[in-house]
């Protein structure tokens, strides 16, 4: 069965329907939890929250979308509030437009394999906006779009969100990879 | 045009993404083959890219999945409630009028009931985990965070009636009496907020500042104090971000007033 049709079943009565859906789809949000939260028992949370919100919500998916979209959708907002309630504001601004030209010279290059756990930390200190654009698109490899529609942004932002999100990582993974801190 | 200028970061973004459309594309290869500039800019960006792709992907654990499956099933048995206990003495009944207040965006159900109350009916399985959607009270508010419900300590269960009749007579009051300016572009009645607290549904009436959200228990507790102590059961609306007037609240939550030990329980019943 397709996502829309269990979801279908689901609102037809069928209780198993919704276990279904939540099998196919919880490492999925369970895995952008953990990157917008940055802590595994806040992820854990985050995605209950997900699938109990879903499930309060699903009589209002209007398939305007893939269910995926909706559901990354869900999960973005969930974890939005509950990071503004742990105390940490995702500063959503106008600043979008008015971003520097990046600094070619500030970027350098690192290997992957070895600056694992420092890209980890670089990503979780990532501004919030930035962050869910960066994880949906370069980990979770959803498109412009998709992203757009997700996070009820114009393409523009996205992709503005994205380029300024890479770059703030590269100087943050040269200063890690060299020792400094990056600047709060 | 591009091939002439330099690439701004956001539509090298777009370069490396495959998101430029044809004609763009051409033109910016062309332009990039021949600008350390902006070649620097894009490697450097194609990099970062490359280090979040070679990220191992979190795993849940089968205990998180089946910890999420039972919080759904849960949610799916019809009659679960969400009752407070308290250790102490309260006079019986319902003292609506005097106990229920409306702020900005915050249904406030006051309910003082008797200790001696019978659990409600069927309730098999009592459940002391705060839900996610708990929050810790601001700083030098006179909320505060309940204390953990001990093992063996007596309880008293305010039934989905109870709730029911609080949040009813919320309702009327605030068809009736409230006025408060700038409230009333938001103003929205919900009445699936407790669709899944039996005997409560369609009684929650709430209404709701976006803007003011965030401040709303702190707003909220002297209203509604009194120089009583009760119980205070404050469903806080929510709204998903980012905030649109378009936007449905989706979280409920429950905030207690200090002075007593209390907690909030998920009861289910079956």
């Amino acid at each position: 069965m397709t996502d829309d049709e269990l979801v279908e079943a689901h609102l037809g009565g069928d209780r198993d329907a919704f276990n279904e859906l939540m099998s196919r789809h919880c490492d999925r949000v369970y895995a952008l939890a953990c990157r917008m939260m940055g802590q595994r028992e806040d992820a854990k949370d985050a995605t209950q929250e997900v699938f109990l919100q879903l499930l309060r919500k699903l009589d209002r998916y209007e398939r305007r979308a893939a269910f995926k979209t909706w559901l990354y959708r869900v999960a973005s907002n969930v974890c939005y509030d509950m990071l503004r309630r742990r105390g940490r504001q995702p500063a959503l601004s106008s600043t979008d437009d008015d971003l520097p030209f990046v600094d070619a010279a500030a970027v350098e290059h690192f290997s992957a394999a070895e600056a694992r756990p420092d890209v980890e930390k670089a990503l979780a200190r990532l501004p919030d906006e930035f962050r869910i654009v960066v994880v949906l698109h370069d980990v979770e490899q959803l498109r412009y779009s998709d992203i757009a529609e997700i996070l009820d942004v114009p393409i523009g932002t996205v992709k503005s969100r994205l380029s300024r999100g890479r770059h703030e990582l590269a100087v943050a993974l040269r200063n890690l990879l060299t020792g400094e801190e990056r600047p709060k | 045009m591009m091939s002439m200028e330099h690439l701004t970061p956001d539509d090298l973004a777009a370069f490396l993404d495959g998101e430029l459309p044809d004609d763009a594309r051409a033109s910016a290869a062309s332009h990039i083959a021949g600008c350390d500039s902006c070649g620097a800019e894009l490697s450097g960006q194609s990099a970062v890219k490359d280090a979040l792709r070679a990220l191992p992907r979190p795993v849940p654990t089968e205990a998180d999945r089946a910890s999420w499956m039972a919080a759904v099933s849960s949610a799916l048995t019809p009659g679960r409630v969400v009752l407070l206990r308290h250790k102490k003495t309260w006079a019986a009944g319902l003292s609506a009028a005097a106990a229920l207040a409306l702020v900005a965006g915050v249904g406030i159900a006051v309910v003082r009931r008797s200790p001696t109350s019978a659990p409600a009916a069927g309730v098999s399985t009592v459940h002391t985990t705060r839900t996610s959607a708990f929050v810790a009270p601001p700083p030098g508010s006179i909320l505060e965070e309940c204390p953990p419900v001990a093992a063996g300590e007596p309880l008293i269960l305010i039934t989905a009636e109870d709730i029911a009749q609080a949040m009813s007579t919320l309702r009327d009051t605030c068809a009736t009496a409230f006025t408060r300016e700038g409230v009333g572009r938001y103003r929205r009645i919900y009445s699936d907020q407790l669709s899944a607290v039996q005997g409560a549904d369609a009684c929650l009436v709430s209404l709701y500042d976006q803007t003011d959200a965030p401040l709303l228990p702190v707003y909220a507790a002297p209203a509604l104090y009194q120089n009583e102590p009760a119980f205070v059961v404050v469903f806080l609306t929510t709204f998903t971000s980012p905030a649109s007037a378009s936007d449905r609240l989706d979280e409920r939550q429950a905030w207690v007033l200090r002075r007593e030990s209390c907690g909030i329980l998920n009861v289910v019943t079956g």
